[in-house]
């Protein structure tokens, strides 16, 4: 089978990680701007944090066979820092225009209050203007009050449903997640919250139309193997091999398609190294190098 | 300085398509009111891969340049014609708020946007990358360093493409660039490599002059009758480049490979032995 891993935060993990993903079937991961465990004192630092993510961990993935494509965004807990995130919403534009960004995200909610729904407003309005689909992370303590108001701001922005995946979701907030009409994702995680047979009977009772599930693993305790895993706990539990393609594969592309700046197609094309296009052509195979005179 | 007469534009718009066309034409012409605005080009460089294309470019002095590296090469041309402030820091500015490919497409585009070496620590800051894609981008098939590297860094340049297993027959105008320091440091890592049972690249010949280190013209002539075809082209094809400067070394040179298959090996076994009956 092969997987696309729609929320990790790979520049917290091992080249071991990324081995094992691609055993695993893994050949293109999602990774959203977040915070780093603790929080930054200066733009420079968000700056370099985001080149990396469109530079130096595109390239690591690459040297492991998997696609690195990332969303950018302010996260809902540095946006308490009001001034820094001031600051850091004055740079975002010109990330959103880079290729390899295919959502704004993630963005949303953490402690749920004005100075976190102003930043979380203004960066939806962001997506509406560089037409950027828009990954949404809702918080874990009081998550139904969070993803109620998350739901509400979207509508209130007017931004199309079918351009938001909600993340983190769980079986109570899951309902108003799909009547709403957005994308539902889903976070796997070792101990706590979502485990794989929860996730199963979610699929079974709701369907896997805009069904999306994800590690979300970053610098705590989490799994880059869950996308994987939960896929074999669906073959085991009567899912078909389309059926996880669906869910683990096109679902997450399909909704980043929407940005125009990822497809199946591309997705699925071997991944071409640059160096050895300089090689294929070096003098021995025929080609002469241009030689300066 | 060949590179210098081709006129980016002409290329481009031979290979764009209509549509293509005109939203680069537009971009480029809103370039006019940069110094109010400098997003007028940070946006379209960030966004030329995605609206021209990433397509192969025929002309012969651009191999491996594509569609998208012309387009953000002539935005930086125009940009820098209008900009009233410093040229080579609005060059190094985009180098540092580009992404990989914009990165690459700047340094492979060095000589089209500097005629007189001014960025050159931008050239020697892509040379302090761990990327493979940027490391052969600055050293090969660019005419910068050679012209304006200072010896030692034009020799960590090449030492360091070795180290990372890239081949560095790409690297323009090494044989005339190559010197004492880049043999002993050469022949040095090449002793560690087999001191260490580990296979030599199949290039590192290129570096290394015999009249600057003379113990390496034994295993010279060991590789000249490898197994490897790569082995014995590159002993061959460096061993011919020192003649004209080393004359003597055609004496010692034994070309024989019993089973030697390969037409381009052969034409250099013949070229060596006609100059060595004084052809
Ligand atoms: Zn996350």
């Amino acid at each position: 089978m092969k997987y696309f891993e729609p929320h990790i935060h790979m520049v917290s993990r091992t080249t071991d990680d990324y081995q094992n993903m691609a055993a695993a079937g893994v050949i293109g991961v999602v990774e959203p701007a977040f915070w780093q465990g603790q929080p930054r004192t200066n733009v420079g630092t968000f700056i370099d944090y985001f080149d990396m993510l469109i530079g130096w961990e595109r390239f690591r993935a690459s040297q492991f066979g998997i696609r690195h494509y990332c969303t950018m965004g302010l996260n809902p807990k540095e946006a308490n820092y009001k001034e820094l995130a001031e600051e850091v919403m004055k740079v975002l534009p010109r990330y959103m225009a880079k290729d390899g960004v295919v959502a704004v995200g993630e963005i949303g909610y953490d402690d749920i209050n004005p100075t976190e729904e102003r930043f979380f407003a203004e960066q939806l309005e962001m997506a509406k203007e560089f037409e950027l689909p828009v990954l949404v992370h809702t918080p874990h303590r009081d998550k139904v009050e969070g993803t109620k108001r998350t739901l509400a701001l979207v509508k209130e922005i007017g931004i199309d449903p079918e351009m938001v995946v909600v993340d983190h979701l769980n079986e109570i907030t899951i309902e108003m997640a799909i009547e709403a009409g957005v994308w539902t994702g889903h976070s796997v995680y070792p101990e706590t919250k979502m485990s794989e047979s929860r996730m199963i009977d979610i699929l079974k009772r709701y369907g896997t139309n805009k069904m999306m599930v994800n590690s979300a693993a970053d610098w705590g305790v989490s799994d880059p193997l869950k996308v994987p895993k939960v896929g074999t706990a669906m073959l085991q539990s009567g899912f078909t091999e389309q059926d996880v393609e669906k869910v683990l594969f096109a679902n997450p592309i399909n909704f980043f398609a929407q940005s125009g700046r990822i497809s199946i197609e591309e997705v699925t094309r071997p991944l071409i190294d640059q160096t050895k296009l300089y090689e294929e052509n070096s003098a021995l195979r025929g080609q002469t190098p241009v030689v300066e005179k | 300085m060949t590179q210098m007469t081709i006129n980016l534009l002409d290329v481009l718009k031979q290979h764009s398509a209509d549509g293509e066309w005109q939203w680069f034409d537009k971009k480029l012409t809103a370039l006019a009111n940069i110094n109010a605005d400098l997003n007028l080009l940070d946006i379209p460089l960030a966004m030329a891969r995605r609206k021209m294309g990433h397509i192969s470019i025929t002309h012969p002095e651009l191999s491996h340049w594509y569609t998208d590296d012309v387009a953000r090469i002539v935005l930086l041309q125009k940009a820098t014609e209008t900009y009233l402030g410093d040229e080579v820091s609005l060059i190094m500015r985009a180098y540092q708020q580009g992404d990989e490919h914009e990165k690459e497409t700047i340094i492979r585009g060095l000589c089209f946007v500097d005629q007189q070496g001014d960025l050159i620590e931008l050239a020697l800051d892509a040379c302090r990358t761990n990327m493979s894609t940027m490391m052969s981008t600055i050293a090969f098939n660019n005419p910068f360093p050679a012209r304006y590297f200072p010896e030692h860094e034009f020799n960590q340049m090449v030492l360091k493409s070795l180290f990372m297993g890239l081949d560095i027959d790409r690297v323009q105008g090494l044989a005339e660039r190559t010197n004492e320091s880049l043999s002993r440091m050469t022949y040095d890592f090449l002793r560690e490599r087999i001191a260490a049972s580990r296979p030599l690249p199949k290039t590192i010949w290129l570096a290394i002059r015999i009249v600057d280190v003379d113990d390496a013209f034994e295993i010279f002539q060991t590789y000249l009758i490898s197994d490897d075809e790569a082995h014995r082209h590159f002993v061959l094809t460096a061993l011919l480049q020192q003649l004209a400067t080393n004359p003597s070394l055609i004496e010692r040179i034994e070309t024989h490979h019993p089973q030697e298959s390969n037409a381009q090996i052969l034409a250099l076994i013949n070229k060596t032995k006609q100059l060595s009956n004084g052809e």
